[in-house]
């Protein structure tokens, strides 16, 4: 194969090593002289290329960090020793799975833009599994997977079939295609259509207390594409907690936040003066050194813990952010009461490391077994909303459950309302037999409550086992890239 | 010449698609080589260390 010439992007990887790194090349497809007679034609083309490209890509890595292991007379198990701290083959998993779905998304654009199927990845073959692993694949339990949702909106097929369309109206009259769009614009559906690939709509009736019926209109939504790879990333790390240690790679990731840190701290966001006040006043019978020792480790732990509860910190932002992003802004609406519910920290073992990057159990029969929770079919008789102070309680893991308070679907269906206070935590008071409206009033009194203060919490009891569907306006399960909004249509009666 | 058209426009579309795939690519080989550089430099300080063990060691 003809190989393209010296390149400016060629990297160095080490002066004292002969590494012959494979020039970076500028991934072109072999050009032909001939032109391709159509467009189909051109976008088969494109994707061989793409499966090249990111093969080539993937194969020379791994036959480069192999070469690598001989640079240096190391003996064998030093190596792999070194390998296996620094996390070097995880890292270039991450990255290989990253140019894989690079590939997929590459080819399913090109297939889209032709107007053909979604690509799928292959599941992987039992040959690409090592024996230990294969075996080991055999043990695990098997992953539950979520009910199959049938996306019956296509938004690609519904944007084309308004696209030809209005080609047919502005051959005939420019004016009645202007109208059409614009009022196509206005609908829900073009709006959907805009940023979102994949979503079913659903309309559902809603019997509640005292037989009311509301008509409500489920929207679920495919957010797989939607989240960032440093939230996804964040996933992993807290869902498969107890390997933590030995995956490194998030430290990449959380570069930006090392950053922020790194300017909190220069500014003065912590600088231990105070404990070490307090500590040199307590230790002052104490011989210099050794309570100069005892200071500084003691000041090192409290640093370290400053650390890692800022950064949590910034993760928790990262994640409300991007949740109120994904909810036209209803997780910071004040009206919003929101409760978070928990997919178990899991039981995955460290062998189950190298299926990190299977992230989404619906896609991936090899990803770890957790615990799936449907969104869809989940019911409560109570639930606690806006809990504060919870160490990472809004990461990726967690369903979250937004309901509009004055929204009379859910307010039809509470029976008491209560909330926490740290002053007399024996008791959570609970008030009932009151309008939603007295009781809303009374909550707003506690503004920590309302707004999930550290401490707060409100604690809402329901007629009856409700559905969350019933009683929500919107429903985050990250875990399983879903996002559903429940929209009241009309109430019937 | 719709057809022709919407034809050169699909082209023109699906070479953006490859040359956004390529630069993203290109970036992701480059984070290859740095950390195929960074285990290559861990080697070289265990080597380094070994060495050093060694010729303390002999010396000791």
């Amino acid at each position: 194969m003809k190989r393209a010439m010296a390149n400016q992007d060629q990297f160095s990887i080490d002066n004292s090593a002969q590494e012959t790194v494979p020039p970076q090349e500028q991934i072109k497809p072999e050009i032909s002289t001939k032109m391709p007679e159509s467009i189909e034609s051109i976008a088969e083309n494109k994707i061989a290329e793409v499966d090249r490209t990111s093969g080539e890509a993937i194969g020379e890595a791994d036959q480069r960090l192999e070469r690598a292991k001989t640079y240096y007379e190391l003996p064998s198990e030093k190596t792999e020793e070194v390998l296996s701290n620094g996390g070097f083959k995880e890292q270039l998993a991450l990255i290989t799975e990253r140019i894989r779905s690079l590939a997929d998304s590459t080819k399913e654009k090109i297939l889209n833009l032709i107007g053909k199927k979604e690509v799928t990845r292959e599941a992987p073959t039992e040959k690409s599994i090592p024996e230990n692993e294969s075996e080991l694949a055999k043990e695990m339990p098997q992953p539950q997977k979520l009910p199959g949702i049938k996306f019956s909106f296509d938004s690609q097929k519904y944007r084309r079939n308004l696209a030809d369309k209005l080609r047919e109206e502005r051959i005939t009259d420019r004016d009645t295609a202007k109208n059409i769009l614009d009022n196509e614009k206005k609908t829900k559906r073009y709006q959907i259509s805009k940023d979102i690939k994949r979503v079913s709509i659903e309309n559902k009736k809603i019997t509640g207390e005292n037989n009311t019926e509301t008509e409500v209109e489920i929207q679920t939504f495919d957010i797989s594409d939607k989240i960032p790879e440093d939230i996804k990333l964040y996933f992993d790390e807290i869902r498969l907690g107890k390997i933590k240690k030995n995956f490194k790679l998030h430290k990449k990731y959380e570069s930006g936040i090392q950053e922020e840190y790194q300017k909190e701290y220069s500014e003065g966001f912590y600088d231990g003066k105070y404990l070490r006040k307090m500590m040199e006043n307590n230790l002052k019978d104490l011989p210099e050194e050794s309570r100069e020792k005892y200071i500084e480790n003691m000041l090192d732990r409290d640093r370290a813990q400053t650390i890692s509860a800022y950064e949590t910190q910034l993760w928790d932002k990262r994640i409300k952010d991007f949740i109120n992003e994904i909810t036209e802004e209803a997780f910071y609406n004040p009206l919003m009461f929101c409760h978070a519910v928990g997919a178990s920290q899991t039981s995955a073992k460290a062998e189950n490391m190298k299926k990190l990057l299977s992230r989404y159990v619906q896609e991936d029969d090899n990803a770890p077994q957790e615990e799936v929770f449907d969104a869809t079919t989940a019911t409560a008789s109570s639930l606690w909303f806006n809990a504060g102070g919870e160490s990472r309680w809004f990461n990726p893991t967690k369903i979250i459950i937004l309901c509009n308070a004055k929204n009379e679907r859910f307010q039809n269906e509470v029976s008491g309302v209560g909330f926490y206070r740290e002053k007399d935590a024996e008791e959570t008071k609970f008030i009932r037999n009151k309008s939603m409206p007295e009781m809303l009033k009374l909550l707003a009194e506690r503004e920590s409550a309302i707004k999930g203060g550290s401490t707060g919490g409100i604690r809402i009891d329901f007629k009856k086992e409700e559905k969350w569907m019933d009683i929500a306006d919107w429903i985050v399960d990250l875990y399983h890239s879903r996002l559903y909004k429940i929209a009241t249509a009309k109430a019937v009666k | 010449m719709d057809v022709d058209n919407d034809q050169k426009n699909k082209a023109e579309k699906l070479d953006k698609i490859y040359q956004e795939y390529s630069k993203n690519l290109l970036e992701l080989r480059k984070q290859q080589d740095q950390i195929i550089s960074n285990f290559i430099e861990a080697l070289k300080q265990e080597s380094i260390k070994e060495l050093r063990r060694k010729f303390e060691t002999s010396n000791g």
